[in-house]
């Protein structure tokens, strides 16, 4: 009897031993990856194209959401998301932009978003290169960002945090028409300047 | 980019080779109703499939987006469906019904995994589904029509121009409401149709052969075609719904050769009747869409006639400008 209570309370102290410190692991994993949300206000993402290989022609998408976590000490957990809304384009020339709009471009009815996922993330000097899954025009290429920054700053209460990155991409690696890039050019420039706050 | 030139060779290579098929085999041995539909659909596809080659004309598989879906599995369905349900032994109902499964399910797989499925407005996905069975009941019944048309007239090859002119139409008024490659689709199966129509329609004059011979599979397949072309136009292009809608029931208006102060004309003067009274709508819609055109995108038309979107500057320029290359 005395064996058998001896041998019960043995067995919880051990169970609760396992529980505490798997849950405290997991509760420092948890502290230790700050979340931040996409602040629209003070974010932007812009490109640029050749335009008759003259010149280039600007332009931005107006609807922009996502989130990162960045782990401080173990920076290879830290994540980073991203979506476009390709309806939102915006070159400041409304014709232009319901052009754009089209299934020769952006195809926005059957391509609504342009998404980025990162799946490595390794640190730098100045900031992170993250790997990801960038997909657009329902294609879905691998590719690596410099995100430089990554310096917090405490306003009214509320941590934010900042990051820029600028990338080439070619169109025709994205299943748009090669007949259809013309004038346009097919590399575009995509600059994207992005300000996070803490949930 | 719009290229007319290409364009035009483009017609007139799927017409030619469309035409050229059902001459070869028409030359070689008479051939009954059932095989003459089997002739016009081979020709067809053909015709259809050396005009996109020429056209350079591009599409994804697994298909992406809707164009490429109706390329590569509405296009060759309803080649395939034609083929069997033309059979005699077919029962018109079976007939019918299938037609009718398959502009519903032609519908919906033009618009798979676009917003209007993956992203509805609340309460809204039962509308467009019933948007969806009302385009399938007008491209039935405009189907119909038509096949009832022609065997009571005995006469394919004037309804299939009217069809090639509304296609054609279609194709000119979603290339000018901005989406090029959708409007440039209907070139290569304009053309094809037409030239199978025409040698279809010789074949059948010179035919000794005592059945009625009616190749009604050209009907079906220009029907379909033209739905394809104007629906993608409508619901990813800026095709107005008036647009598409006006194009899309503007062939039934060969019936008007049914009247009986047309009737009985000559057979000429029928053909005549048809393709005028089948032209008024497309020609006025034609006119509003360059007029939409106009409006739309002169912002994008410099004055000194260098268009953004549709020219591109010689290499002369370029160089004297010194075009730095990207980095």
């Amino acid at each position: 009897m005395i064996q058998s209570l001896f041998s019960h309370h043995l067995f919880a102290c051990a169970l609760t031993l396992i529980l505490a410190v798997s849950f405290s692991g997991n509760t420092t994993r948890c502290s230790a990856a700050d979340e931040y949300d996409y602040d629209l206000v003070h974010s932007s993402v812009s490109f640029k194209a050749r335009h008759l290989d003259i010149s280039w022609i600007h332009g931005r998408f107006n609807d922009v959401s996502g989130k990162f976590s960045i782990d401080r000490e173990t920076p290879a957990n830290s994540t980073f998301a991203l979506t476009i809304k390709t309806d939102s384009v915006d070159t400041a020339n409304a014709a232009r932009d319901e052009h754009l709009r089209q299934p020769d471009y952006f195809d926005t009815k059957q391509f609504p978003t342009i998404t980025f996922r990162s799946t490595s993330v390794k640190p730098i000097d100045g900031g992170y290169e993250v790997q990801g899954d960038f997909t657009m025009h329902g294609t879905t290429n691998e590719i690596t960002l410099v995100l430089m920054g990554g310096k917090e700053h405490d306003i009214m209460g509320k941590k934010r945090v900042a990051f820029s990155t600028e990338l080439s991409l070619k169109r025709s690696d994205y299943g748009f028409d090669k007949n259809a890039i013309g004038p346009i050019g097919d590399k575009a420039l995509v600059m994207i300047d992005c300000e996070g706050v803490k949930k | 980019m719009p290229e007319p030139l290409l364009y035009a060779k483009t017609f007139v290579i799927a017409m030619v080779a469309s035409a050229l098929f059902v001459l070869a085999i028409t030359k070689l041995r008479v051939v009954s109703a059932f095989r003459l539909n089997l002739v016009c659909i081979i020709a067809i596809a053909i015709g259809v499939g050396i005009g996109f080659i020429a056209m350079r004309l591009q599409w994804q598989w697994p298909a992406a987006s809707a164009l490429d879906r109706f390329l590569t599995l509405v296009l060759p369905a309803v080649l395939v469906i034609e083929s069997i349900t033309n059979h005699q032994r077919v029962p018109d109902r079976i007939k019918w019904g299938v037609r009718f499964c398959f502009a519903l399910a032609a519908a919906r797989i033009l618009i798979h995994q676009s917003v209007y499925l993956t992203d509805p407005d609340d309460g809204k996905r039962w509308q467009f589904d019933c948007i969806l069975l009302l385009c399938a009941g007008m491209v039935t019944a405009v189907w119909w029509s038509l096949g009832r048309l022609s065997r009571r007239s005995q006469d394919t090859v004037s309804i299939s121009l009217a069809l090639c002119m509304s296609i054609q139409s279609a194709g000119v008024s979603v290339m000018l409401a901005g989406y090029i490659k959708g409007g440039a689709v209907a070139i290569p199966l304009t053309a094809a149709i037409l030239g199978t129509a025409l040698t279809a329609g010789y074949a059948i004059r010179r035919s000794q052969d005592k059945l009625p011979l009616y190749p009604d599979a050209t009907i079906g397949i220009s029907v379909v075609s033209l739905f394809s072309v104007l629906f993608i136009g409508h619901f990813f292009g800026r095709l107005s719904a008036a647009d598409a809608m006006t194009l899309m029931i503007a062939p039934t208006l060969c019936w008007i050769s049914e009247v009986p102060v047309f009737r009985n004309g000559s057979k000429w003067g029928v053909v005549i009747v048809r393709l005028v009274f089948v032209a008024t709508p497309l020609m006025v819609v034609l006119l509003a869409s360059k007029r939409e055109f106009d409006r739309n995108y002169a912002p994008l038309v410099e004055k000194r006639g260098v268009n953004i979107f549709f020219e591109q500057t010689t290499p002369a320029y370029c160089t004297a400008l010194k075009c730095s290359p990207l980095p």
